[in-house]
């Protein structure tokens, strides 16, 4: 049975019977796609054909056609992979932790974010991949597998291949968790479905699922364990990917406080991104019942405090920097905030410390178009943090002598641009072809209706 | 006895008798001549046997190479006779003779399976000393240079042609003969040329043809030392400088170290005389100078000078000097009043030092170096530190001789003119009269290999073999003799010069000629003639056995006893030239130009070579480019800023859209600019013929009979636009950092540790630190030291490294976006000195503690500057008055390697003899190594940069590719690379010595970086053992290591700069 | 408890109540349940919480599952890197020892990934699940949609089936269907008039 507390505001609202949920959430599969689906859709092809160009051209000519230098070795390239896994942690985090504390508002989101999440991941994935300088060997020699001799394996100490498995087994298990989560929902739009092609389709994809309670017995335990592990296992990721930086030698990028830092931010940059979509998404499928300005708000609260959490980490870096007493790391940090990269560093502060506070305000909290745009704000300091910590930390080391500017090509430029393409592409298609909100879940969160 | 069959054995061998048939079954019944090569000791008998095979054989390389074809060998083409030497994957190495400047520093030349891949010093020869300067290193790729002709070519109406040697010796000996029947004059016009050999086939060819006249032009002249000379002692010669016998050295704008005379030499003896291990004193070197030179970034003391001031400065330290010696001084005015206390000081030290001190000069003008001579009178060096009877043949130009060669060539007295190794259309302030005089010319003959200025107007070229493809010998000083043997069948149809000159006067070749008369010999192969005739030369010289000459050959060098050096005697009143002396002093309103040379490009003979365009100039970092050389005052004054544009002008010569460069150290009220820069050349960014930088030689301006690099009363005007400089290094301030230590002389003596006493930080490492051992015992630890005291920055390592480990060249877009690929660079720090407040000569000599004073930060100087322009102050002295500091940098192979641990396939490692390993072929390309390289010493194949018409330099052809050392991997695009420590010849070594059952010796295996460099800076050795060079060096207390504290435990180590700064006067 | 098979035996009876109040549908299934009848399987359209109680289902074994084959994931990856970094090919890198704590990323990362796989397919396996399946236990269309259904095994002669049919009607059952021995698929409507919510008892 469901117990709702009475002074919790209903999390679906307008008194929706079961078949309505159904109706409502199978509306955009089963129609035909509105145009603003259709003119977001083809926008987003063309963006996928700029990252397909760009990577193309990477590949013709090598990395060389991207701005990278003697001494900046990464730059964009980087920096955008560790936007992307950002971004791609809401999903798992909204899904497995709150699952974890029962919180039931995340039901009408999760599936969305969760597709996020693998999206996001997708276009994080191309980076590691295409900055390589030898992607058509290098794709597979991270594998652990011998060298033609046996004996080149590869080279557990390494931050990057914590990577390599950190990325896939994250990758996998998110998808695991989002197809779980599918199945239900896909038997119902194939117990609805009309054409015989939807038919095959969904019922190849539903797995021959009935609602046998015995089956939803095990589906709730299986679910209940795998957000068990994704949950350490978010945590886990940008815990690895904030090592790549905090293992190495470079001033700027050796501090132990990196791990907790970077979760904090991705739980920010995820939850931005999340707004952003939702905010579109709701008004585009008229969704506002499900997700409603709770549901909103709610994700405010956790915007507005990560973005505290990483705004204090940027200053404990400075504080540890001048305690340290160690000259390059001091210089590392002025030349941060006041070095030729100083806007960079500004622009970060304004968009991830000083932006968000204003969620102190319920207004600001409830009102979805400046929602909207404080996500979008977030979404750019945060990638800013990750040009800044890379580029500003590289391009100024121990040897004057081998200092530099670094600034990106067309092409890097072009590849960035390209990854929304890819992205949305992707999320396109899935508000089209999938119920973008967890049906099963949110009809278990219904109020009685006797 | 012995060697008389072996020369019959040799005949047999061409004769391909049965017998030699039958030796051939058992030629590999002898180790291989590689062993001995190197072994300098014991040339018995057995040597000379091997040698002469050495060169034996050698031909018969040439004759299966040239068997194949003419133009380059491309694929892999089995020997049809194998030569006896030849072991493909070993090298062989064949002393011989730098040709590149008429310094001729012996050389020993690597050859791979009959190719030349690598020219190094010679240690026998006095001139190189075992080292080589970057111009030196990078002539190698001058014989596979596609510009080359591949034959003779015949220009008729404007048009070049290729013609054949038969038709154009006909031709030309046809037109020789009408001149001289008509009694028309013939001009043969070289550089200096000091081969006994050759100046004797050029006196047969005037005895032939007794019109001829033979003019010698330097580019860059000596002309004013020779004049001096001649006046002052009635000796028109360059003296020798012995740097070693001195304690102190004054020079005026002469850059010893980088490009006056014979600068490899001069850095072999200053180096040695600068090691402070037991040393009670140091030669001190005290400079005034314009331009900051690679001499004055090492001079302890160095004074910004107004050029066109000079004839001031060396008067003033003359009757300084006088006073003391109490003899009358020169009246010449305001002498004294402009160099102020510092020549005082400075007369003050050499007076200490009387006998023991040398005074020289950069200047061109004969009267200022008579000056010179007279304060080295007064010195009394003469005879000692400056010897004028085993003087130098290295510079013998006369450029009254050119001005008057090239009035008559107009005024068509010249009707036939041969440019021998000369280029003064291009190089020459006459070029416009000795074009127009061409055009008037029955005969006009260039022997320049490639199609350049001056070849381009000849009606005919007659293309001069490589200098690694000639036999010739040469006396770069008196008593001195250097032989050049070649190391490869000449690549293209070309003939020596001499072989010419030859055949057109018809010299008979004395003796018999083995290889001609078999008829082996195409006409393109044209050593052996004029081998013979340098034979018989020599025999008259006394050096007439086979045996005798087979030594000299072996060692590339052949010593007459030195004469005893005298004391001249002033035949001159230096007060009679003071008229002239006063004509040379500019107006010190106006904006002096200096001309000079640039340290890897020179005087631009060789200016199409992209191992030396992209070599940075030591100074200011910059490649591909000449500019305009800018005093930090003077930019500040008319807001000119780095890339921006101006247009100089002298008089009638102008040069438009130069970039500048804002210069620290550049004296104010002067400016500089390279020669050696614009000319027609393929290498570059935008493909052929594009112009690299811009030709300054026109400025040269005639005076007091010889041309002068001093140009007095330049205008400048800044004009729209911008261009970037290529720049390899654009942070110019060490920034307070613990990189690089230095110490004075005076602390050193007190404390061997003086400089190097910062606390050693604490060390923590979580696990024990790994020891090389093999099987219990110590294996090798590779490891290398490098003595910032003498390095010079000279960058001639850099060009060695590239040269041996096939460092690609990437071009001067790539060195913009900050790509070059060099795998050793030498870092290159100011430290502005700031006495604003207080009159710098004074303070200079005063000052005992420096540090006080020094800026070091670009924060610092940032400040400076604006106290300065508050001041309106528009000196900038800090700008004027800089300290220099050279740091070669490559990878520091470190015990705890950054690199390592990162790399997620392991494709570096750490070997088990303590080097830190690349396996490319294993390199993915995630870059991460780079990145968490603290000494940023990784570079990145951001493309692929061979075969590739995005870099179209020697990688991009058959020929240059044949340039490539076979031990050595072209990396592939996409993979990290960096400095292996020149692992190939460590595994050579090894196996060397296995082979012989030996342990290896320490310095037997050499580093390229190590080989190259003249001043000794560089030690590589196994710091496991503890009798070798570089383990002593480790525990010597100068050593430290960079960036310590990081625990990386380099295998590198620097070794403290001593400065000699605190006694001025001592 | 009746396993599910005999639903899919062609020759056993079942009879088929037919809900859409989730709160009924519990109560309905807790009597039937209450009662002894036989009851095959539920099929509802969401998780309905504390159905499984009333049927008297079990707990599953799947975390043990799981648990196992996390230890297998964890014992890959130590074996894995043992092997590569300390036995087959030992080198030095960065001069750090062969094994260390560099293994735990790693060793945390292969235990999630089977974990994660392992639970997946063996859920699936335990569940017969496959992709492609053409779904049996099919009443109603809209099982997966607003309708709850109770399956009961009624060819035991134990249960009375009025008294059953009676239960599910006053448990507010929509429809209620057997399942005769005579087909698969033949379902007879039990004497309710179909498809009206307010049921009548006629006895």
């Amino acid at each position: 049975m469901i117990h709702d507390s009475v002074i919790r505001p209903q999390l679906v609202t307008g008194d929706k019977t079961l078949h309505d949920v159904t109706n409502e959430i199978c509306r955009p599969i089963e129609n035909k796609p509105s145009t603003s689906w259709t003119v977001g859709f083809i926008l987003s092809l063309v963006f996928l054909g700029i990252l397909g160009l760009t990577l193309g051209i990477t590949l013709a000519y090598g990395i060389g056609t991207w701005g990278l230098n003697k001494t900046v070795q990464w730059g964009w390239d980087i920096t955008n992979f560790v936007f992307w896994v950002g971004i791609g942690h809401a999903g798992t985090l909204i899904s497995a932790i709150l699952l974890l504390f029962r919180q039931k508002w995340r039901m009408s989101i999760n599936r969305s974010a969760e597709a996020m999440t693998i999206f996001a991941v997708m276009c994080a994935a191309i980076f590691p991949l295409f900055h390589m300088g030898r992607i058509w060997v290098g794709g597979y020699w991270v594998l652990p597998l011998p060298n033609a001799f046996g004996s080149l394996w590869v080279n557990f100490h390494s931050p990057l291949l914590w990577d390599v498995f950190a990325i896939t087994t994250y990758f996998s298990v998110s998808l695991v968790f989002w197809y779980l989560g599918l199945i239900p929902d896909i038997a119902t739009v194939r117990d609805r479905a009309k054409t015989e092609g939807r038919k095959f389709w969904y019922n190849f994809f539903s797995m021959g699922w009935t609602g046998s309670v015995r089956t939803w017995n095990r589906y709730e335990v299986v679910s209940l364990i795998l957000a068990g592990i994704s949950t350490p296992l978010v945590l886990s990721v940008h815990t690895i990917v904030s090592m790549d930086f905090a293992t190495s030698v470079v001033p700027g990028w050796h501090t132990t406080i990196f791990p907790p830092y970077f979760v904090a931010g991705a739980i920010f940059s995820g939850f931005g991104m999340v707004l952003t979509l939702l905010v579109i998404a709701r008004k585009v499928m008229n969704y506002q019942d499900y997700i409603t300005i709770g549901h909103l708000e709610a994700m405010c609260k956790v915007v507005m405090l990560t973005g505290t959490m990483v705004g204090l980490a940027y200053i404990t870096e400075f504080f540890v920097a001048a305690y340290s007493g160690v000259e390059y790391e001091q210089y590392a940090f002025v030349n941060r905030a006041f070095g030729p990269y100083a806007w960079a560093y500004w622009s970060m502060m304004t968009c991830n410390l000083i932006a968000p506070q204003v969620f102190w305000f319920k207004w600001a909290r409830t009102t979805p178009w400046f929602i909207f745009m404080l996500s979008i704000v977030v979404n750019v300091g945060m990638w800013f943090e990750r040009f800044v910590i890379i580029v500003t930390s590289l391009h100024r080391e121990y040897l004057p002598s081998g200092w530099v500017m670094y600034s990106p090509t067309l092409v890097e430029i072009g590849i960035f641009l390209g990854t929304f393409g890819l992205f949305f592409t992707c999320f396109f298609l899935f508000s089209k072809f999938l119920p973008v909100i967890n049906m099963a879940e949110v009809k278990g969160i219904l109020k009685n209706r006797e | 006895m012995a060697k008389k069959q072996l020369y019959w054995k040799g005949e047999d061998e061409l004769l391909r008798t049965k017998e030699f048939l039958a030796s051939q079954k058992n030629e590999f019944n002898e180790a291989l001549p590689l062993d001995e090569v190197f072994s300098e000791n014991n040339l018995g008998l057995s040597a000379n046997r091997r040698d002469f095979l050495k060169f034996f054989g050698f031909s018969v390389a040439a004759v299966s190479l040239a068997a194949c074809n003419s133009t380059p060998v491309r694929n892999v083409v089995p020997y049809l006779v194998k030569p006896e030497e030849i072991t493909p994957g070993n090298a062989n190495y064949y002393n011989s003779t730098c040709g590149v400047c008429s310094a001729a520093c012996g050389i020993t030349v690597k050859t791979r399976e009959g190719r030349p891949i690598k020219v190094d010093g010679n240690a026998n020869s006095p001139i190189s000393g075992g080292g080589l300067c970057t111009t030196g290193q990078a002539s190698i790729l001058g014989l596979y240079d596609t510009e080359r002709l591949d034959g003779p070519m015949k220009v008729s109406s404007g048009s070049a042609a290729k013609s054949d040697w038969k038709t154009i010796d006909g031709e030309i000996v046809n037109q020789l003969n009408a001149i001289q029947n008509a009694g028309g004059h013939i001009a043969i016009v070289s550089g200096t040329i000091h081969s006994p050999s050759s100046l004797s086939v050029i006196n047969d060819f005037k005895t032939k043809f007794t019109n001829t006249t033979h003019i010698t032009y330097d580019p860059i002249s000596y002309s004013g030392i020779l004049m001096a000379n001649r006046d002052s002692f009635g000796k028109q010669v360059v003296p020798s400088y012995n740097f070693d016998k001195a304690n102190i050295v004054v020079s005026f704008a002469a850059d010893f170290l980088g490009t006056w005379i014979s600068p490899v030499e001069f850095t072999k003896a200053w180096s040695a005389r600068r090691k402070v291990e037991g040393a009670d004193s140091i030669l001190k070197t005290i400079i005034f100078e314009s331009n900051l030179s690679l001499t004055g970034t090492n001079a302890d003391l160095r004074f910004p000078m107004k050029s066109s001031q000079e004839a001031v400065y060396v008067t003033s330290l003359y009757n300084a000097l006088a006073n003391l010696a109490g003899q009358p001084s020169i009246q010449i005015a305001e002498s004294g009043a402009l160099a102020g206390d510092s020549i005082k000081q400075a007369a003050k030290a050499l007076w200490n030092q009387k006998g023991k001190s040398m005074v020289i000069s950069g200047s061109n003008d004969p009267k200022i170096q008579t000056v010179i001579n007279g304060i080295n009178m007064l010195l009394g060096n003469y005879g000692t530190t400056i010897d004028l009877d085993n003087y130098s043949n290295q510079y013998k130009g006369l450029d009254s001789e050119l001005s008057a060669f090239a009035a008559d060539l107009k005024s068509g007295k010249y009707q036939g003119v041969i440019f021998w190794n000369s280029n003064p259309v291009y190089s020459s302030p006459l070029s416009a009269d000795i074009q127009e005089g061409l055009k008037k010319a029955k005969l006009s003959v260039s022997f320049s290999g490639t199609k350049d200025e001056t070849a381009s107007m000849c009606q005919y070229i007659a293309p001069d073999n490589h200098y690694l493809e000639s036999w010739n010998d040469s006396e770069p000083k008196a008593g001195l003799y250097q032989l050049t043997q070649p190391t490869i069948t000449p690549v293209f149809m070309t003939r020596q010069a001499q072989e010419s000159l030859m055949s057109w006067a018809g010299v008979a070749v004395a003796g018999i000629d083995p290889f001609a008369k078999k008829g082996i010999y195409n006409q393109n192969f044209a050593a052996a003639p004029y081998y013979m005739y340098m034979r018989s030369k020599w025999a008259a010289m006394g050096v007439a056995s086979d045996e005798a000459f087979n030594t000299a050959l072996h060692d590339g060098v052949y010593k007459k006893a030195p004469v005893a050096a005298t004391i001249p005697a002033m035949g001159i009143i230096l007060n009679s030239i003071v008229s002239d002396l006063q004509k040379t002093i500019g107006n010190k309103a106006n904006l002096d130009l200096i001309l000079y040379q640039n340290v890897a490009v020179k005087d631009g003979s060789m200016s199409n070579n992209p191992w030396l365009q992209e070599t940075p100039d030591p100074i200011s970092k910059v490649t591909w480019d000449n500019y305009v050389s800018l005093p930090k005052a003077y930019a500040e004054k008319n807001n000119i800023k780095n890339g921006d544009l101006v247009n100089v002008s002298a008089g009638s010569v102008k040069l438009n859209a130069m970039p500048v460069f804002v210069q620290p150290g550049q004296a104010n009220g002067t400016i500089g600019i390279a020669v050696g820069y614009g000319r027609d050349g393929k290498v570059g960014e935008k493909g052929p013929f594009e112009k690299i930088g811009k030709n300054a030689y026109p400025f040269m301006k005639f005076q007091n009979g010889t041309y002068n690099n001093v140009i007095n009363g330049v205008t400048i005007s800044k004009i729209d636009g911008n261009y970037e400089l290529a720049q390899t290094q654009t942070h110019h301030t060490i920034e307070g950092r613990d990189i690089v230590r230095e110490t004075t002389f005076e602390k050193y003596k007190k404390n061997n540790k003086a400089g190097n006493d910062k606390a050693t930080p604490h060390l923590y490492t979580l696990w024990e630190t790994k020891e090389y051992k093999k099987d219990g015992a110590p294996n090798h630890h590779w490891a290398m030291a490098i003595d910032l005291n003498s390095c010079t920055g000279c960058s001639a390592c850099v060009v060695s490294c590239s040269i041996e480990n096939n460092v690609p060249v990437v071009g001067r877009a790539e060195v913009r976006r900050r790509r070059e690929m060099h795998w050793m660079r030498i870092d290159r720090y100011f430290t502005f000195e700031n006495r604003s407040n207080t009159n710098y000569s004074e303070d200079l000599f005063l000052k005992r503690d420096f540090e006080g004073v020094n800026v070091t930060k670009e924060t610092g100087l940032e400040a400076l500057d604006a106290i300065e322009a508050a001041k309106g102050n528009s000196e900038f002295l800090h700008w004027e008055n800089v300290k220099v500091v050279h740091q070669p940098m490559m990878c520091q192979h470190c015990g705890q390697a950054p690199c390592e641990t990162v790399c997620p396939v392991l494709a570096t490692t750490h070997s088990t003899e303590g080097l830190n390993q690349m396996t490319y072929n294993r390199c993915i390309g995630t870059k991460y190594c780079a990145n968490n390289c603290p000494y940023k010493v990784r570079r990145f194949n951001w493309f692929r940069y061979n075969d590739n018409d995005r870099f179209d330099f020697h990688f991009n052809n058959d020929l240059g590719k044949m340039v490539i050392n076979p031990d050595v991997t072209v990396r592939t695009r996409g993979v990290m690379e960096k400095c292996s420590m020149c692992v190939q010849n460590i595994q050579a070594g090894k196996t060397k010595a296995k082979r012989e059952k030996r342990k290896l010796n320490d310095g037997e295996v050499k580093t390229a970086c190590q080989r190259a460099c003249p001043a000794g800076a560089i030690v590589f050795g196994d710091v496991n053992d503890p009798n070798s060079e570089v383990h002593k060096l480790f525990m010597n207390e100068r050593s430290y290591r960079v960036l310590e504290e990081l625990n990386t435990q380099t295998a590198v180590k620097y070794m403290v700069k001593v400065r000699d700064i605190d006694n001025p006067t001592a | 408890m009746i396993d599910r098979n005999l639903y899919l035996d062609k020759n056993k009876t079942v009879m088929f109540g037919i809900f859409e109040n989730p709160d009924m549908f519990i109560d309905t299934v807790a009597k039937v349940h209450g009662k002894g009848a036989p009851i095959i399987d539920c099929y509802t359209p969401y998780p309905i919480h504390g159905l499984e109680k009333a049927m008297g289902l079990k707990r599953s074994l799947l975390p043990v599952g799981a648990f196992i084959c996390g230890c297998l994931g964890f014992i890959t990856a130590a074996s894995l890197q043992l092997y590569i970094m300390h036995f087959d090919w030992p080198m030095v890198i960065g001069g750090k020892p062969t094994v260390g704590v560099s293994f735990v990323p790693v060793l945390f990362e292969l235990s999630v990934l089977f974990t994660a796989f392992g639970l997946a397919i063996l859920f699936f396996t335990r569940s017969k699940m496959l992709h492609g399946k053409i779904p049996t236990e099919r009443v109603d269309m809209r099982q997966t949609d607003d309708r709850m259904v109770i399956a009961i095994a009624t060819d035991n002669p134990s249960v009375d089936k009025n008294e059953l049919t009676n239960m599910l009607f006053n448990g507010g059952a929509v429809e209620i269907k057997e399942r005769t021995n005579n087909g698969y698929d033949d379902f007879t409507d039990v004497n309710i008039n179909k498809g009206n919510n307010h049921v009548t008892a006629n006895h």
